[in-house]
């Protein structure tokens, strides 16, 4: 305790922050089997799911176990705050553009032109690769869909922009994307 | 405990109006604000639940905060920086929410994300543009560094 501040940690709770604190480990090791190899969303949905499914788990054993409905959701938040983190970081990883650029320059060994810059983007697949890359995923996810040689939102795609531009506009932006 | 539930959600509500504010105020980056104003708002109201008469757990308390902070960074951040939303977005003002694919690929890639992506790295000091073009400076070469290790320990390719 300092001063009214009560810091103790039921089982529950510790059993959230070991379940954190192994998800890397996890995640590393998910990685390298070849049947997930370069897909990185499954790797990290299957890492979270053995990682969630072992908090559970854990949590059935009577030493473990949550002494209150209190303790059972502190310890859903601290789990599910650390896989956000992990997720954004994930994220930044293996989705990060302004990252992607910095590692071609890194990768490239001299000084690139932004020409050269734009074609050797991602290890020579260019950055028109992160427009196909992201239209697939919009085309696939049924948010819009291709009309001749244009691209046109459907009725989904269409309250999603809708809502964003109004968060956008909410939140003050200026420069997104 | 209910009371550390209802004093994180409410220094969670706390920061989100703090946000909103800066966010209209400040000229510094939106990230930089919305992060370190969370930092900042969990440390005041850490302080603050000393000062309290009653006892609060700091575990209830600092879970709530956090979940409901992490929920919103993560909402902002897909705002702020995806692609994908920021197509969606310009595609419904457009006439007839269409628009020639290769006007997307101009405008989003080549034009704009691109070139402000690099700016960003010539801002920050991540790299320098020489009489030969762009180049890591040893700050950005660090950071690169650093990056592609993590990378090779999760075994990630590229990103982008």
């Amino acid at each position: 305790m300092i001063g009214h501040l009560d810091f103790t940690a039921g089982p529950a709770v510790v059993v959230a922050l070991i379940a954190a604190a192994l998800f890397p480990a996890v995640l590393a090791a998910l990685s390298r089997l070849p049947r997930l190899r370069a897909r990185n969303a499954l790797q990290f949905l299957a890492s979270s799911v053995i990682v969630v499914a072992l908090w559970a788990i854990a949590l059935c054993f009577p030493a473990m176990r949550a002494s209150s409905v209190a303790e059972l959701a502190t310890s859903f938040m601290i789990l599910a705050s650390a896989l956000i983190v992990y997720l954004e970081i994930w994220a930044l990883l293996s989705r990060g553009y302004t990252l992607g650029l910095l590692l071609t320059l890194f990768r490239g060994e001299h000084p690139m032109s932004d020409a050269q810059l734009a074609a050797s983007y991602r290890q020579g697949e260019g950055v028109g690769w992160i427009m196909r890359h992201r239209l697939g995923g919009l085309l696939s996810a049924g948010l819009v869909r291709r009309q001749g040689d244009g691209i046109v939102l459907t009725g989904t795609g269409a309250i999603i922009g809708i809502l964003y531009r109004a968060a956008v506009a909410a939140l003050a932006l200026k420069i997104t994307g | 405990m209910s009371e550390a539930f209802l004093l994180g959600a409410a220094a969670a509500l706390l920061w989100l109006a703090v946000v909103l504010v800066l966010l209209r105020l400040s000229k510094r980056s939106p990230a930089l604000i919305v992060v370190l104003s969370a930092a900042l708002v969990y440390l005041a109201a850490l302080l603050a639940s000393l000062a309290l008469a009653q006892r609060v757990a700091f575990w209830p308390f600092s879970a709530a905060y956090g979940f409901l902070t992490l929920c919103v960074l993560m909402l902002f951040g897909a705002l702020y920086k995806s692609v994908s939303l920021r197509m969606l977005g310009d595609l419904s003002l457009a006439v007839g929410h269409a628009l020639p694919e290769q006007e997307l690929l101009a405008r989003y890639i080549e034009e704009d994300s691109f070139g402000r992506r690099v700016a960003i790295l010539l801002k920050e000091g991540h790299a320098l543009r020489t009489a030969e073009g762009l180049k890591l400076s040893p700050k950005g070469r660090r950071i690169a560094a650093g990056i592609y290790r993590l990378q090779q320990a999760f075994a990630i390719r590229a990103s982008g």
